[in-house]
């Protein structure tokens, strides 16, 4: 049992978050999360566009104050930082170069220049863009955009890896390499946990452990499943062949399903309230 | 042999020729532009010149633009002209950068603490509108007739024309960036050097843009009044001396810095602002 403890990353408890609308309206985002995540574990939430997700992400990053409620994010090593985010929109510092985006956390964390240099220099080999290293974001396209994102997450060295959609808004055929690379640099690296936030129910049964289903808002946790699939997972185009695969996000689609008639008819509802 | 000249006729595509017909047309247009640009303003001088020889305009108060010249090189060989010009430059240079780096770094503390812009909005804002150089007479009375009364003056007026698109500038950082910034641990000095300041950037070149040109006209200003060399001087004291030769170098002059300043600073954004927003 005490073992069990330790293993655990994230411990979010009764976790609510409040807030008003610019026009006076009392918006419950996020209504008594309960989620826990062991160390290493790679967690996909799934939720109906406006359930707060995205709340809950930033809430575990620290951007935003919780209304009422817990989190504990355990830390294994006080030298690394809590959290890194991968935004979904594009968020690469437009006046650094690839190399100085890459290497902007460890500078916050005055890491001494040979380390950082050596971490940036890998993890920009990971994500294939040594060659763009001095480039400045508005050269490259939005797909190598989220790679800089990404190596500039994992160099960072967090003990917990934020993602917002970080794929949403590529198109099809660069969102399968990019889930695929995400997956090969996570696994090598081994042992780093993931809270990943998505609307593409393929796109968590692909990358999780587990996945969490949210309701429509008020966001609470509906449902969690866990995913079988051995890793490394490889092509993720033949794990999309697989029938359990097809059987696993139907599983998840049937939960979904519900939360988001419902959160179609609270957006219904709303849009006749403002006329 | 017959297969190679058939692949390399494959290659070369069907509108390659006129690919090149179109190049070869914008490159001949290009020219031509850059010629125009050049002697435009070379063509009014000329227009001038056969005008004042034909005595179509008032040759006492507009002189052939010869005689400008002639008396631009005079000047420039007696050292007169070096003389007041490196006085103007020295003031314009001192005044902008006290004046600009003031501005841009009480722009960014206002861009970046919602108290620092609740404190010195009111005091800035009610400053802004008084035209500068009105307060010229009494920097005098506080610094007196030497130099630093010149440098001071024109400081105050580039300082406002930089502070508020630095504000302006850092406010308008999309959200995205100040929330990466959060999460990859920039706070504090960090903040504002490596998100707030790159970020304004675009915007305090702006500010730097108006500033410059300001800066002249103030110094032409404080020189009619208050001073006894630089550009500004030269010109009033030509009037004076009714020595309208004299008088057009001094404005050619002028001319010729603001256009020297202005190629500047597109040089210095080039360097500094390498991205686009």
């Amino acid at each position: 049992m005490e073992s069990r403890e330790r293993d655990i990353r994230i411990a979010v408890r009764g976790l609510h978050k409040v807030f008003e609308t610019a026009s006076g309206q009392v918006v419950v985002a996020l209504d008594d999360i309960n989620l826990s995540v062991r160390v290493g574990e790679f967690v996909c939430v799934v939720g109906p566009s406006g359930c707060g997700k995205s709340t809950l992400l930033r809430l575990l990053a620290g951007l935003e104050q919780s209304s009422s409620g817990e989190i504990r994010i355990d830390v294994a090593r006080s030298d690394r930082p809590v959290s890194s985010m991968i935004f979904q929109e594009q968020s690469t510092f437009p006046w650094m170069t690839v190399r100085q985006n890459t290497a902007f956390g460890l500078d916050m964390r005055r890491v001494e220049k040979r380390a950082r240099d050596e971490r940036v220099t890998y993890y920009l080999q990971k994500v294939g863009l040594s060659d763009f290293a001095n480039a400045y974001p508005h050269q490259l396209s939005g797909g190598m955009k989220q790679r800089v994102c990404l190596a500039r997450a994992f160099a960072n060295e967090p003990e917990v890896l934020l993602m917002d959609e970080p794929f949403a808004s590529l198109d099809e055929q660069t969102r399968i390499l990019m889930q695929e690379e995400l997956l090969k640099v996570w696994e090598e690296e081994g042992g780093r946990t993931v809270v990943f936030i998505t609307h593409s129910i393929d796109e968590a049964v692909l990358l999780a452990d587990t996945v969490v289903v949210m309701s429509a808002r008020p966001g609470r946790i509906k449902a969690t499943f866990a995913v079988p699939f051995a890793r490394p997972r490889g092509q993720l185009a033949e794990l999309k062949l697989r029938p359990d695969f097809g059987q696993l996000t139907y599983r998840v689609w049937e939960v979904l399903r519900d939360e988001v008639l419902s959160a179609q008819a609270q957006e219904m509802k709303q849009w006749a309230q403002s006329r | 042999m017959g297969a190679e000249q058939v692949a390399r006729g494959a290659r070369v595509p069907a509108g390659m020729e006129a690919l090149l017909r179109e190049r070869r047309r914008r490159q001949r247009r290009e020219r031509l532009e850059r010629i125009v640009t050049l002697t435009s303003p070379l063509i009014l001088l000329a227009v001038w010149e056969v005008v004042a020889i034909l005595q179509l305009v008032d040759v006492r108060f507009f002189p052939r633009p010869s005689l400008v010249v002639q008396q631009l090189v005079t000047m420039g060989a007696s050292g007169e002209l070096w003389q007041h010009l490196s006085v103007t430059l020295v003031r314009i240079l001192v005044g902008f950068v006290f004046g600009a780096s003031g501005g841009v770094v009480i722009g960014l503390l206002m861009g970046g603490s919602r108290w620092a812009r609740a404190i010195l909005n009111p005091i800035m804002a009610s400053i802004y509108p008084i035209p500068k150089i009105a307060i010229f007479p009494l920097i005098l009375l506080v610094f007196g007739l030497g130099e630093t009364s010149k440098y001071v003056t024109v400081a105050i007026a580039v300082f406002f024309l930089v502070l508020f698109p630095t504000i302006t500038g850092v406010i308008g950082i999309p959200r995205i960036y100040i929330d990466a910034g959060e999460n990859l641990g920039a706070r504090g000095f960090d903040f504002y050097r490596r998100i707030a300041l790159p970020g304004a950037l675009p915007s305090i070149f702006t500010g730097f843009r108006v500033g410059l040109g300001v800066a002249l006209i103030i110094i032409v200003g404080v020189e009619f009044v208050g001073a006894t060399s630089g550009i500004g001087y030269l010109i009033w004291n030509s009037w004076q001396l009714f020595n309208i030769n004299r008088m057009f170098a001094g404005l050619l002059v002028l001319a010729a810095l603001g256009h020297l300043s202005s190629l500047a600073l597109d040089e210095m954004q080039k360097r500094l602002v390498p991205w686009r927003l």
